[in-house]
């Protein structure tokens, strides 16, 4: 789906702050480590859920898969085990928030994100699976899942505070990208 | 007048939030749930010893020692899973007397003599190979399952 | 229902009742030494007898008269002639003295000795009522002139008349790889007699694993993790290593001294309190598990890929461990 909208050029400076944004918290969280090299607790998950909301699907993929390749790029993790699982998680969870957001709307922002968040740590622990060629991987899946969770749930109570706020959505010009 | 208004705002905002993410607080109740019950199983089936026939053997200096019972029979080595009611039997180590308590499928030494009382410290072991030694008395239970692949050591 | 399990169980047995299984077990090493296996042959005596041998040859307290034993050794500076088994064991000591970078250190024998009498009493001492600050400060103003004289001292092996002579006034002491030799030989001797389903179990600390009898893996749980059976790893054909200060320690002022000495510091304290090690070479994982925790993760990493093994580290948490980190093959272990 190509984007109706023309983007001004106040959304496309919020789209380069968000993607630093998610590449400052995709940095950061790389030091908390969890045993497996790579895994990581996926906090930028807070800045793609509000770039679907504020940009729909297809700029927000881009920042996704942006800040992936480039963290891992800082980091030096480039197409290592590490790097592979932030993708699988990252892209992921961006499908499952995604379908939340869009058709599941009984949930709000905050359930999006722990959907998002727990998937992300799915995705991971599948990947590494596959990597080490062991199901033995699983053993880090549940400190790592009730981990996600909790962020998740931080995460998605920003994001919410972040919609409602009438200052920051009239800046983006929120009500009218919504789609 | 105002202060009334507000204060039934108030529980009426509590209820609204909770209401508006219900679901949300469903689907984390869900996933928690479901991921420590999947957990759980799965360490219930990898404990798979407590199904086995476990028999301890109480070694005083490398041999198995004479524990007689009303009939004269030697007791010693026990059948752990056969064992229905807590026993307990005291024995004579090298330099101190033991105690040693017997229940189904696990054994102990529940008092010793000795100054160092790891044999004590290891409390209640349900686990083949893992074994209890008194140095100090010269008494080793080992104990072994049909199965001799569980080890524990640490 | 159990009763159907019951005669389920009773099937590998009808199936395995061609081959005797043969255990045996012996007090070596201040630990129990024992072995089990299943064969058409029974090779216990050897051993039995083995295991004894290398527990007189290299015990550096016991006096055994005129025997040509670590104890003659560690007395003269004369150059004595000795069983091959204890002058190979003197050999891989040296290898390995140098593979961890002095980690394991053979000649530190009066150091270890001074903390076990200060730590945890003599040997016949059953009054002994543990350590105080000030015994231990006792211990400690002697570890300097104990260190000078250890690295001073080192000996001499002449291949041809078998004999080891001791320079210096140090103490040998192979305490740390004897355990881990015992069972690289007894696996030897299963080996040679064409046995595969075996367990030599060198005191908990060294583990020779053979096949197990149905076939399915080794199930190898470490202790004193604060959670529960989360520390198994499943293994098949292969050795293990176990170091960790849970075994003997005492704690003073929130430090926990232990019976394993750092050799570059002559002190009972590690950073680390657990490392587990599997690969093939029993003795010398043995040597490497205490040099694991007394030189961290990093140097654990490079160990291992230079000298084929895999490692666990843990750090002390409140008498538990914690993980610290392993390898990655050995992750995939992991049930």
């Amino acid at each position: 789906m190509i984007m109706k909208k023309k983007i001004t050029i106040k959304q496309l400076t919020l789209l380069a702050m968000l993607l630093s944004l998610a590449l400052v918290l995709s940095i950061a969280e790389s030091f908390i480590p969890f045993g497996i090299p790579g895994l990581k607790l996926g906090l930028a998950n807070m800045v793609i859920l509000l770039a679907i909301y504020y940009f729909g699907f297809w700029m927000a993929l881009a920042i996704d898969i942006l800040r992936v390749i480039i963290s891992s790029i800082a980091i030096g993790t480039f197409l290592a085990m590490g790097f592979w699982m932030s993708l699988a998680g990252a892209t992921l969870s961006f499908f499952v928030m995604y379908v939340f957001y869009r058709w599941l709307k009984i949930f709000t922002p905050v359930g999006n994100s722990i959907a998002g968040a727990y998937t992300h740590a799915l995705a991971q622990i599948l990947v590494g699976v596959f990597y080490l060629g062991s199901w033995g991987v699983f053993y880090y899946f549940p400190v790592m899942a009730i981990a996600s969770l909790i962020t998740g749930t931080f995460n998605g109570f920003i994001v919410e505070m972040i919609l409602k706020n009438k200052y920051l959505s009239t800046a983006v010009g929120y009500e009218k990208t919504t789609i | 007048m105002e202060k009334e208004e507000i204060t039934q705002q108030k529980p009426e905002k509590k209820k609204n939030f909770i209401l508006k993410h219900l679901w949300d607080f469903v689907l984390l109740g869900v996933l928690l749930v479901g991921t420590t019950t999947a957990y759980v199983a799965r360490s219930a089936i990898n404990n798979k010893s407590k199904d086995l026939d476990i028999t301890a053997t109480v070694l005083y200096e490398g041999n198995v020692m004479e524990i007689k019972d009303e009939h004269g029979k030697n007791k010693n080595p026990f059948i752990l899973s056969s064992i229905n009611e807590y026993q307990e039997i005291e024995i004579q180590g090298r330099h101190t007397t033991l105690t040693i308590g017997l229940k189904h499928n696990a054994i102990a030494v529940v008092h010793s003599g000795c100054p160092g009382q790891e044999c004590v410290h290891e409390g209640w072991v349900d686990r083949p190979n893992h074994p209890i030694v008194c140095a100090h008395n010269g008494i080793y239970i080992e104990i072994e399952s049909d199965n001799w692949s569980d080890i524990t050591i640490g | 229902m159990k009763k159907r399990l019951g005669l389920l169980l009773l099937l590998p047995l009808l199936v395995s009742c061609s081959e005797t299984r043969y255990s045996g077990s012996v007090l070596a090493f201040h630990s129990f030494f024992s072995w089990k296996y299943v064969s058409g042959k029974d090779c216990g005596k050897e051993i039995y007898d083995l295991a004894n041998k290398i527990d007189t040859l290299a015990d550096p307290y016991t006096n055994y008269g005129d025997a040509n034993t670590l104890y003659k050794i560690n007395s003269t500076h004369e150059a004595i002639e000795v069983d091959p088994i204890l002058f190979d064991l003197m050999k891989t000591a040296l290898d390995l003295y140098a593979k961890t970078e002095h980690n394991f250190d053979p000649y530190i024998g009066k150091i270890t000795s001074l903390w076990k009498t200060t730590l945890f009493g003599a040997d016949d001492d059953f009054l002994f009522e543990g350590p105080s600050n000030s015994s231990i400060e006792e211990a400690k103003a002697l570890i300097p002139a104990l260190l000078e004289e250890a690295r001073a001292t080192s000996v001499e092996l002449d291949e041809n008349k078998m004999t080891i002579k001791r320079i210096g006034d140090g103490h040998i002491d192979l305490g740390g790889l004897t355990k881990g030799y015992a069972v690289e030989e007894a696996e030897k001797i299963l080996h040679s007699n064409k046995v595969s389903k075996y367990l030599v179990n060198g005191g908990q600390s060294s583990l020779g694993l053979g096949k197990t009898l149905d076939g399915k893996n080794y199930k190898v749980d470490l202790m004193y993790s604060k959670v529960e059976k989360e520390n198994t790893f499943e293994l098949s054909e292969i050795d293990t290593s176990t170091s960790g200060v849970y075994e003997q320690c005492v704690t003073i002022d929130g430090k926990m001294y232990s019976h394993i000495i750092n050799p570059n510091t002559g002190m009972p304290l590690t950073d680390y309190s657990m490392a587990f090690l599997v690969g093939e070479d029993s003795a010398l994982l043995d040597a490497f598990s205490t040099s694991c925790m007394i030189a961290g993760p990093e140097k654990s990493e490079e160990w291992s890929k230079k000298y084929n093994f895999m490692y666990s580290l843990y750090e002390d948490d409140g008498g538990y461990t914690k993980f610290v980190s392993e390898s990655e093959e050995l992750t995939k272990t992991r049930i």
